[in-house]
């Protein structure tokens, strides 16, 4: 499994902005996520499909102003994966047969060469939607989206509250570090040793906050959490007629091209 | 062991910096408190006594040795350092166990380690709760283990953050009697601490830090004096103190003992 | 839009709670053993203590929704294993609910049953989105099987099971020690601890 960056403290991607991107509802922006892949993955194959889709994208990052983020995303994210796909597929994939340049005794094929940059472009398609998504849509707004359309208010508590306490749990990550080096913790031995050492890290930090959240469910019980009736909020989130139309058409798109994928 | 501050800077990335230009002086067996407010950088100042945090400029020298190559595996050894929060380090277990954690560390022979961890959970009062889960006792004496755990690293330099936080008046009694043991070993007692009153007690020299510079470093007596000093580094004076010189006495009690004698000098 | 069955059973507030902290957890773990510099990733242990702690559904849930949170504020790509996550939280929840989380021993064979699963529903993400590669370091392990003449299937299931073997035992394992060390008063709030540990 590819290990996404750790980044440090709340950085969220989201760039503040004014654009029509960033204005359209949230759950417009992640049905088109949606209807991406399945064009990529069930809809009609071959490169032009895939090239439209990436040009769109980024048609819509530009008017959005967030192209120049968008574009450095993609090469931080892509360039490992793209050396890794064409030098491991040309040189290695299994139906390779043309050659189409040597390096002495290592042969680089064609096979894998196309079949690399298909995959690469199919992946670009759907990152750069989702980066659309990412890019313009602030995190409150999304979950002020799911508790007005009527879903659960203890789903937007699981989205809301971990980017909340996260900055707090980077701060004790390093004092319980601290506090460990202190007292002689070896995180320089051998294999096994260092093996041990997770667990006087962890423990603290899992027993710490376990004992800590008992109260905080209690705050939560005072709340109202599990209080029955309609939840108000602050935040609220323009719609439209259009947009819901446009919500529907992707949906069935997305439904037609699922059964169309299904009967082929 | 005999600790050397000359000319420490200290800052986070390229921010302003948190330690401005720090140079002191601690001799063997003393016990000295770090006090100003929040934010002062008392707890940056601690953290580079152990290698946790290395000084932008400045050498640190303990018994004349220069520190700034030596691990923080290889000096915590030589000074333990206690965390605020006892949550942040108490990962077994067993009281036992977690009073053992550190001396295990430091790889000291078995039979020495039985013998520190008894004695610094006798000094706090833990015999009884060895065998319990840290985590179902209550916080204060969660703190008490953190407290013994440290002692019981048998280190020459003891660094303590804000030992009183949270404890009790007895708990405070038995931390009184702990420090008069470590005096009594010669060791060199660093205290980090917002609890006047337990500083102006027990600690006969305090260091003020204020924005990150060194405002004061001499004897308690003097800086609960100087109104001008405690007002820069936003601290008040001990309720004693305060008391003392609302009754106008010449030489303002740090101790009700001091208060009842000065009171009994005054009444002849 | 139909809403998920899932999301329609109520959970208590000290599962919610614990969800919440877990995913945060999820999240942040890896920087806290980073200094040993293990290959560990350490980022399914809120999941599999979810799973063990409050069952199946609320473990494939706390996995699913730290991925997709993952998605929005780092690194789209991680949305796209949130399946994978969820598997890690629903098998954490039915081993613990069969009793495999009460020894030493049971736990590492927990983590092996949680490496087959997840080796399960990775690989096919792996194969048809990435086309076996992920731009991470095990790709060093898919480029020499692939070079000992295994085909790409092969040389991705290879792949997962060995970068995820090491990880999720380590994982299992730490899971049960701190289950094992819950203070009596936190178990008897979280009940099911009992059942699923002694």
């Amino acid at each position: 499994m590819p290990q996404p960056e750790k980044q440090s403290g709340n950085a969220t991607l989201f760039i503040a902005g004014k654009s029509w991107l960033h204005r359209l509802h949230p759950f417009n922006k992640l049905l088109y996520i949606l209807l991406t892949g399945v064009i990529i993955y069930a809809g009609p194959k071959g490169w032009p499909v895939e090239v439209f889709l990436i040009t769109l994208n980024g048609i819509m990052a530009l008017t959005g102003g967030v192209f120049t983020a968008a574009w450095r995303l993609l090469w931080r994210s892509l360039l490992p994966l793209t050396l890794f796909m064409i030098t491991i597929h040309g040189f290695l994939h299994a139906d390779n047969r043309i050659i189409l340049f040597s390096f002495g005794r290592l042969h680089f094929y064609q096979e894998g060469f196309v079949f690399a940059i298909n995959v690469l472009l199919q992946l670009n398609a759907v990152l750069t939607a989702s980066l659309l998504f990412v890019f313009c849509t602030h995190p409150a707004d999304l979950i002020s989206a799911i508790s007005q359309a009527g879903w659960p208010p203890s789903l937007a508590y699981l989205l809301s509250s971990p980017l909340l306490l996260l900055p707090l749990m980077h701060t004790r990550i390093r004092t319980i570090q601290a506090a460990q080096r202190s007292r002689g913790l070896d995180s320089e031995g051998n294999f096994f040793k260092r093996f041990l050492a997770l667990f006087p890290l962890v423990t603290p930090l899992v027993l710490g906050a376990l004992v800590e959240m008992e109260q905080r469910s209690i705050a939560l019980e005072i709340r109202g959490f599990n209080a029955p009736g309609p939840t108000t909020s602050w935040r609220t989130i323009a719609d439209s007629t259009g947009q819901q139309a446009a919500r529907w058409t992707m949906f069935f798109l997305i439904i037609l091209l699922i059964i169309g994928r299904i009967f082929r | 062991m005999q600790i050397r501050l000359e000319n420490i800077i200290f800052r986070y990335s390229a921010g302003v910096p948190v330690l401005n230009d720090i140079s002191l002086d601690i001799k063997k067996g003393e016990r000295v408190a770090l006090i100003g407010h929040n934010g002062s950088g008392k707890t940056t100042l601690a953290k580079h006594l152990n290698g946790l945090l290395r000084p932008a400029a400045g050498t640190i020298r303990i018994d004349g040795r220069k520190t700034d190559t030596e691990s923080v595996a290889r000096l915590s050894g030589i000074v333990a350092l206690l965390f605020q929060n006892p949550d942040d380090m108490i990962a077994k277990r067993r009281v036992w166990d977690e009073v053992a954690f550190g001396p295990k560390n430091l790889a000291y022979p078995e039979g020495r380690i039985k013998i520190l961890v008894a004695e610094s959970l006798a000094l706090f009062e833990l015999l009884p709760l060895q065998d319990c889960n840290p985590y179902d006792l209550g916080y204060s004496e969660r703190k008490r283990v953190a407290l013994a755990s440290i002692i019981a690293m048998d280190t020459p330099i003891l660094v303590l953050d804000e030992p009183t936080a949270g404890m009790d008046p007895r708990e405070i009694v038995l931390l009184t009697g702990a420090l008069e043991k470590l005096r009594e070993d010669y060791k060199t007692v660093i205290i980090i601490s917002h609890d006047m009153d337990f500083i102006a007690e027990l600690v006969p020299r305090v260091i003020c830090l204020a924005g990150g510079k060194k405002r004061f470093d001499g004897l308690v007596r003097q800086a609960f004096q100087d109104q001008s000093l405690l007002a820069v580094c936003g601290l008040l004076q001990p309720q004693i103190v305060r008391l003392s010189t609302y009754f106008r006495q010449t030489e303002p009690a740090l101790t009700p003992v001091e208060f009842l004698e000065n009171w009994q000098r005054r009444a002849k | 839009m139909a809403r998920p069955e899932i999301l329609k059973s109520k959970f208590s507030s000290v599962t919610l709670a614990l969800i919440a902290f877990a995913i945060v957890l999820n999240m942040a773990t890896g920087q806290l053993v980073s200094l040993l510099k293990l290959p560990i990733f350490l980022d399914s242990i809120g999941t599999i203590l979810v799973g063990i702690l409050a069952g199946p559904i609320a473990g494939g849930l706390t996995g699913l929704l730290t991925n997709l949170l993952w998605g929005l504020i780092s690194s789209p790509v991680a949305a796209a294993f949130a399946p994978v996550a969820m598997v890690i939280g629903v098998i954490a929840g039915l081993c613990a609910r069969y009793g495999l989380f009460k020894t030493c021993w049971l736990a590492i064979i927990s983590g092996l049953i949680i490496t087959v699963f997840n080796a399960i529903v990775a690989v096919p993400i792996r194969l048809y989105m990435f086309g076996g590669i992920t731009g991470s370091g095990a790709d060093f392990i898919t480029a020499y099987t692939l070079a000992l003449g295994k085909d790409l299937f092969g040389s991705v299931v290879i792949t997962v099971f060995t970068s995820n073997l090491l990880d999720k035992v380590a994982t299992a394992l730490l899971a049960w020690s701190i289950v094992k060390a819950l203070p009596e008063r936190t178990a008897n709030r979280l009940s099911r601890v009992k059942s699923a540990t002694t």
